[in-house]
């Protein structure tokens, strides 16, 4: 090969056995992560819209990043309409190179649920959050089914289409179990309705604090066995606390089906805490009101993005305002949460 | 699943399509190199086949320990390169090492790259093997084609086993286990052939099993008969006969090199290999600095 002799200009761009990136087009930075940055873009020779996701590779010490090597085969392996669709992976021009980069290609989703929550003018129905959930449950029972493990259930990583079909993006992890997704399935359930995300822990001891504070103290008579575990004589647990999961719940949520779901989602015994397939069986869904769709609601909307909504709202004075008048609400009544993601409990 | 994947649509070939292959590979080095002394294709093959068990010498003494079926995939990620390409474009010393490293990504054995050093034992440039071997990395995964999902025989000569101690050996599970045994023995030995090439996994699994029936002496011929043969027209079954009897044959004559003269020839190739392509030489370091430039220059101009 003469390629490293010819100029630039004429460097080849082909890529036999992987897509060239330059066939598509940035058009917007929609997310931000430990993982990279993740664009909007617009496939030249289609006009889609496709989502594109960098995979960094410079701080690589170990070479090609096993997360990406793993999210490609999983994503390969599973298609399920509640999963994105991984449309191919795409490498820049710079070929050859060590510093050549790598895109993942999406399916472009206008949403992520994080985004939409943290969207004050979308206002949920009862049966839009079962519809959200259940499809939410939809691609964990898929996924649990193939031994696959998500292990970073948040609602960042829940896409949404205008359409109103929920996506789960960001895969990555082997070797937990399924119960993990579980309890971020409580978290996101109980985020729906106080509309930020709760139990933010700040520290590792932290976050056991908040649950122990929600969940009641962990110890072997809820969680048989936790007292093996390697860290539990290390860490400081907060002792003789109540389980107040429905007493806290209940301002935000009335619907007393949805309560006990999210309390058995929320069950500290991974064990003992309800699965996918379950879940997904329970009266909730097959209670009134039905399942709402939810493209109505969503497809009125311009794109709504984590990345975007919180730094919109920084600077959008009505949203100031009313945080403002959350936070005297909050003084008032500490129950409150504070918008947009400030924690509660 | 397998009718579906790239070993299938692309890596499957005809024993003359593979000679051909190594054939090129050879030429077109040749054809580029300074050297007067290169290898012949007959040469390659001996090359690679000290390599090979160096390979699977290096894999069952990995730590920590690989599973038969790793072995398999990184055996595979090995013979695909030099499909392609001639050892003495990149010397197999350090290819054989990256192939195992990348297997223990793709078939999950968490290890960081200083752990996998550790497993290095005897090479001259230990302390710097980690980067030399990371730098092949991208070069592997590309003369791969970014094909990484390698189908082995293991898993269907499990399912077999398993089919067969329901239906047949229910009572007689020692002898399940004695068949399981030898079949692997074969499936171990089919590692150093080009059977992957050539035939589909589960009839590689097949073979192991008839193989494992005879060697083990344990009677399974009602269960071929019925559960295997049964549902094939006379043609099929003819061809699976005729595929067992090929791949039983390409791992009992396997070809058998004098050590002597693999010596000889592995000493030859030290002295024609391309040393642009070697991260220890200074050529390399060169190239790779120009290289560099380029890309500065084509980023600089090309990038917002």
């Amino acid at each position: 090969m003469t390629y490293q002799n010819r100029p630039p200009e004429q460097a080849p761009l082909e890529f036999p056995y992987i897509g060239d990136v330059s066939q598509y087009e940035r058009i917007d930075k929609i997310g931000q992560g430990t993982f990279g940055e993740v664009f909007k873009a617009r496939c030249k020779k289609t006009n889609d819209f496709v989502a594109m996701k960098l995979i960094l590779m410079d701080q690589e010490k170990e070479g090609f990043p096993i997360t990406a090597l793993r999210e490609i085969k999983i994503l390969q392996e599973l298609r399920h309409d509640n999963i994105v669709r991984l449309i191919e992976v795409c490498r820049s021009a710079m070929d050859k190179s060590p510093r050549s980069k790598f895109y993942f290609i999406f399916e472009f989703c206008d949403h992520d649920l994080a985004g939409i929550l943290r969207n004050p003018n979308v206002k949920f129905s009862l049966g839009h959050i079962k519809s959200i959930m259940q499809q939410l449950l939809d691609g964990l029972y898929f996924i649990h089914k193939n031994h696959i493990i998500h292990r970073d259930i948040k609602s960042a990583n829940i896409l949404i289409t205008r359409n109103g079909v929920l996506k789960l993006a960001d895969f990555g992890e082997r070797d937990y179990g399924p119960a993990i997704d579980m309890w971020g399935v409580g978290c996101i359930f109980a985020e729906m309705w106080i509309r930020s995300p709760i139990m933010q822990g700040t520290s590792e001891q932290h976050q056991l604090e908040l649950i122990s504070h929600l969940c009641g103290s962990i110890e072997p008579g809820v969680w048989p066995g936790v007292n093996k575990l390697p860290l539990y004589t290390k860490l400081k647990l907060p002792q003789s606390e109540r389980r107040k999961v429905h007493d806290r719940m209940k301002p935000y949520i009335q619907e007393p089906l949805a309560l006990d779901l999210i309390d058995k989602l929320l069950t500290l015994d991974p064990k003992q805490r309800i699965d996918a397939d379950n879940a997904v069986s329970s009266d909730f869904f097959y209670s009134e009101p039905p399942l709402a769709d939810l493209k109505p609601l969503l497809s009125k909307y311009p794109s709504m993005f984590e990345l975007k909504e919180v730094s919109r709202n920084a600077y959008n004075p009505q949203m100031q305002q009313q945080q403002q008048q959350q936070q005297r609400m909050k003084q008032a009544r500490p129950n409150v949460p504070n918008l947009p993601s400030e924690p509660i409990y | 699943m397998y009718h579906l994947s790239t070993q299938y649509n692309q890596w499957l070939f005809t024993v003359e399509q593979l000679k051909e292959l190594r054939t090129n590979a050879n030429n077109d080095y040749i054809r580029k190199s300074n050297s007067t002394n290169c290898l012949t294709v007959d040469e390659e093959a001996m090359v690679l086949r000290y390599y090979e068990l160096q390979l699977k010498d290096f894999c069952e003494k990995f730590e920590p320990p690989m599973t038969k079926m790793a072995i398999a995939v990184c055996m595979q990620y090995f013979k695909r390169f030099y499909l392609n390409n001639s050892v003495m474009d990149y010397h197999p010393k350090d290819i054989y090492l990256i192939c195992v490293y990348l297997t223990c990504k793709t078939e999950e054995l968490r290890i960081s790259i200083t752990d996998f050093v550790a497993n290095i034992k005897n090479d001259p440039d230990l302390d710097i093997i980690g980067d030399i071997l990371l730098s092949y990395e991208l070069l592997l995964i590309e003369k791969l084609k970014f094909q990484l999902v390698i189908h082995t025989a293991y898993r269907p000569f499990e399912g077999l086993v398993i089919d067969l101690k329901t239906h047949y050996l229910r009572d007689n599970v020692n002898d399940a286990d004695r068949l399981r045994l030898t079949g692997y023995k074969f499936l171990d030995d089919t590692l150093l052939t080009d059977v992957y090439f050539l035939f589909p996994p589960s009839q590689i699994a097949l073979t192991a099993l008839l193989f494992a029936s005879v060697k083990a002496t344990v009677q399974i011929d009602e269960y071929i008969l019925k559960h295997i043969y049964g549902s094939l027209e006379s043609v099929q079954m003819q061809n699976v006969k005729e595929t067992i009897r090929l791949i039983a044959n390409a791992v009992r004559e396997q070809v058998k090199y004098k050590k002597g003269e693999v010596k000889q020839v592995v000493e030859k190739l030290d002295k024609c290999y391309n040393i642009l392509n070697d991260p220890r030489s200074e050529e390399y370091k060169k190239k790779r600095f120009e290289q560099f430039q380029i890309i500065t220059d084509y980023e600089a101009k090309h990038l917002p």
